[in-house]
């Protein structure tokens, strides 16, 4: 009787699992669809001028989701590249999977951009440490304080990109986005050669 | 008697053409005797501005105060709270934690030294600030200060002071620090284990730094966006760096210029830089003896320089300086370095990479006394041939050799009180306390206003609360201590200026 029971325990519980599937899993799903422009480790692809995603805070990842779907950002119609993003964020209306995707994004390896980009590296320490420091950190691993992102690891050529979009009023315009605001104002306070070797800078860090 | 002076005079002019020849018309190997040549006339004329004669910057009284005694067990800052113009607070030997804020003109405050007992002022590792000043005429004696977290002695906008024979040990960032004061001494006072600068005279005019033993901290004496300032007479060993006179980038003053740096021992500075990573003292390598970075007129003579590793002098421009941008308004070449005669031995023994490549490009090998890096025009120096240089070949000859003619810089008569418009508060705070730690455009100790202007943009409210009750944000940057001793309007005033300041 006792071994019967303890039988049926554990089927019903194997029959739960397969019925619904882990946390990860789920998220795994998710990322699917994300995987075709970010790759399948987060890795990002430039060719496709999508960024990496591995390594990122998940807050941050999270509002950039809720932005694209408020249209808080890609609201200009310039910004084609954030255009992209826009209906698929959209899609994430369940926080749930939101957080079960951010979750599975969460165990992706950071990746180094070491090389990819050239520079000078004093200068662009100094620059640095004079501009992007304080907020993103002495070493560009971002600061949940300021909702700074992460920078390290990321494509330089993404990098370059949103600063040059932050230039120009592409991103960081909506009143409601406080933290791209205060990015559009230290954007417009750099020049093209600080920046360059501030990017190169930031690819040297882990 | 005569005939024997000029057959003298003959054979010294005989040796001295005979080397003259010798080194192919190079003049290098003259022995200039300090003591015989023309004296420099100094940076500027001070007898212009004012005339007369005396010795203290600080106002003589014409009348004595009240005199207030602090025992051990009471409290200091009630005091001077109780305190007029013209008093003198006593502070018998006792420990004491507090931080005391003088906002008066006048105040003496000076502490007993009872057999060797002085008053403590302790701040447990938990204070940010022993004391802080903001009156004209204020003096500060006598007093031993440890442990606090921000500055021993920080001076905000106050004219004709003194600073001396104090004791202040492992004071967290600054040590003594005068910030945008006119006229002022800094003399024997030790100051050890500071992180940052333990003497640093920012942003001021007419100023000596005299007898002051300074040891164990990153930078030993530092004049910053200073001018007419003299460092003498000081014994500087074991910091990172011993004197350096300099002009940091993105601060509201942009010059420093007339500095004489003379008689100080500055040896063994070999400490490893314990500076907050990617300020710009923390680019400051081990083993600097003294440090031009950009000021101009600044002279270096009668200095023992011993032990530096890296190097005796170095003179560079802001381009080749780490951790320090470019300000558009302050000009980055060292102009006008005047070396004079100074005892320099065993510098440079265990010198920088970058150092050696340089010294391959002029065919010189061996250990550096003197390196200079970047652009520097109208500089010069004497008995050139007795050091181990990179960068001076083609300097010219001093026209001088010594300072003898000028004692001090410290006026005559001391400078009108600075008086405050109301309009100018949040100005006045901004210069003499928040630019000491921060730049518009560069890291110091704290995060540039730039950055500080993004982050709070159109809400000066929210600054104000900060800078009353600031919490700690960044890993890599010391935290930034309440600056709750201003009132609420003054808070709001400097913040207010803080978010609109350009430059």
């Amino acid at each position: 009787m006792k071994q019967i029971f303890w039988g049926k325990l554990i089927l019903s519980s194997l029959i739960m699992m397969l019925h619904f599937p882990s946390f990860a899993d789920q998220g795994k799903t998710t990322y699917q669809t994300c995987s075709a422009c970010h790759g399948e480790q987060g890795q990002g692809n430039s060719a496709l001028n999508a960024p990496s995603l591995a390594g990122q805070f998940d807050w941050y990842l999270q509002t950039q989701i809720e932005h694209f779907a408020s249209d808080l950002r890609a609201n200009d119609p310039r910004d084609t590249h954030g255009k992209m993003m826009v209906p698929f964020a959209k899609q994430l209306s369940d926080p749930e999977q939101t957080k079960q995707l951010l979750s599975y994004i969460n165990s992706f390896e950071a990746v180094s951009v070491k090389g990819t980009i050239k520079g000078d590296l004093k200068n662009g320490s100094r620059y640095y440490q004079a501009k992007c420091g304080a907020c993103h950190g002495g070493e560009a691993q971002g600061n949940p304080t300021f909702k700074a992102p992460k920078l390290a690891g990321q494509d330089p050529q993404y990098l370059l990109r949103q600063i040059a979009n932050y230039q120009q009023g592409i991103r960081g315009t909506h009143q409601d986005d406080k933290y791209g605001r205060q990015m559009a104002m230290m954007a417009n306070a750099v020049s093209d050669k600080e920046l360059q070797d501030i990017v190169f800078f930031i690819s040297e860090q882990q | 008697m005569k005939t024997k002076l000029l057959s003298v005079a003959l054979i010294a002019a005989a040796f001295s053409g005979g080397i003259f020849l010798g080194k192919g018309g190079s003049n290098d190997n003259f022995v200039i005797n300090n003591g015989g040549g023309a004296s420099y006339a100094g940076g500027y004329d001070k007898n212009a501005e004012q005339q007369n004669s005396g010795n203290s910057p600080v106002s003589a009284r014409t009348v004595e105060g009240k005199t207030h005694v602090v025992k051990d067990g009471s409290s200091i800052m009630e005091a001077v709270k109780l305190a007029e113009p013209g008093d003198t607070i006593q502070v018998m030997p006792g420990t004491y934690h507090e931080t005391v804020y003088i906002d008066k003109d006048d105040i003496h405050l000076i502490g007993v030294i009872v057999e060797g007992k002085r008053a403590v002022l302790d701040g447990q590792g938990k204070l940010n600030d022993a004391i802080l000043y903001s009156g004209n005429n204020v003096i500060v004696k006598n007093l031993k200060i440890t442990r606090y977290k921000g500055n021993g002695i920080m001076g905000q906008a106050g004219n004709n002071f003194e600073i001396s024979n104090n004791i202040i040990v492992d004071t967290g960032v600054y040590g003594i620090f005068p910030q945008l004061g006119k006229n002022g001494l800094v003399e024997y006072n030790i100051v050890s284990g500071i992180s940052d600068a333990a003497i640093y005279i920012g942003m001021s005019d007419n100023i000596q730094v005299a007898h002051n033993e300074v040891f164990d901290s990153v930078a030993g004496i530092e004049i910053e966006n200073s001018r007419h300032a003299i460092v003498e007479n000081n014994m500087v060993y074991n910091n990172t760096g011993g004197v350096l006179a300099f002009i940091t980038p993105g601060l509201p003053i942009k010059t420093t210029f007339d500095v004489i740096i003379r008689n100080n021992f500055i040896t063994n500075n070999n400490t490893p830089n314990f500076g907050a990573p990617g300020s710009t003292v923390a680019g400051i390598p081990a083993g600097t003896g003294i440090l031009v970075m950009a000021a101009d007129e600044v002279i270096i003579e009668d200095n023992i320089i011993t032990g530096n590793k890296t190097a005796g002098i170095v003179i560079t421009d802001h381009e080749n300086a780490p951790n320090v941008t470019i300000d558009p308004e302050s000009d980055t070449k060292p102009d006008k370095v005047m070396i004079l005669n100074n005892l320099m031995d065993n510098n440079g023994y265990d010198t920088l990479d970058e150092v050696k490549a340089l010294m391959l490009s002029e065919f010189k090998q061996g250990k550096p006394d003197i390196i200079r890096v970047g652009g520097s025009r109208d500089s010069c120096i004497i008995n050139r041939h007795q050091y181990v240089t990179v960068g001076v070949d083609n300097w010219k000859e001093c026209e001088f050799t010594n300072t003898d003619s000028i004692d001090t810089y410290i006026l005559d008569e001391p400078v009108p009180a600075r008086v405050i418009d109301p309009s100018e508060k949040g100005k006045i705070a901004y210069l003499g306390i928040c630019a000491g730690c921060h730049t518009y455009t560069g890291r110091m100790i704290g995060p540039p206003v730039q950055i500080i202007q993004a982050l709070y943009m159109d809400n000066p409210e929210g600054l104000a609360e900060f800078i009353a009750n600031p919490t700690k944000k960044r890993d890599d940057y010391p935290e930034m201590p309440p600056q709750n001793y201003l009132d609420a309007e003054t808070r709001l005033a400097v913040a207010k200026y803080m978010l609109h300041v350009k430059k």
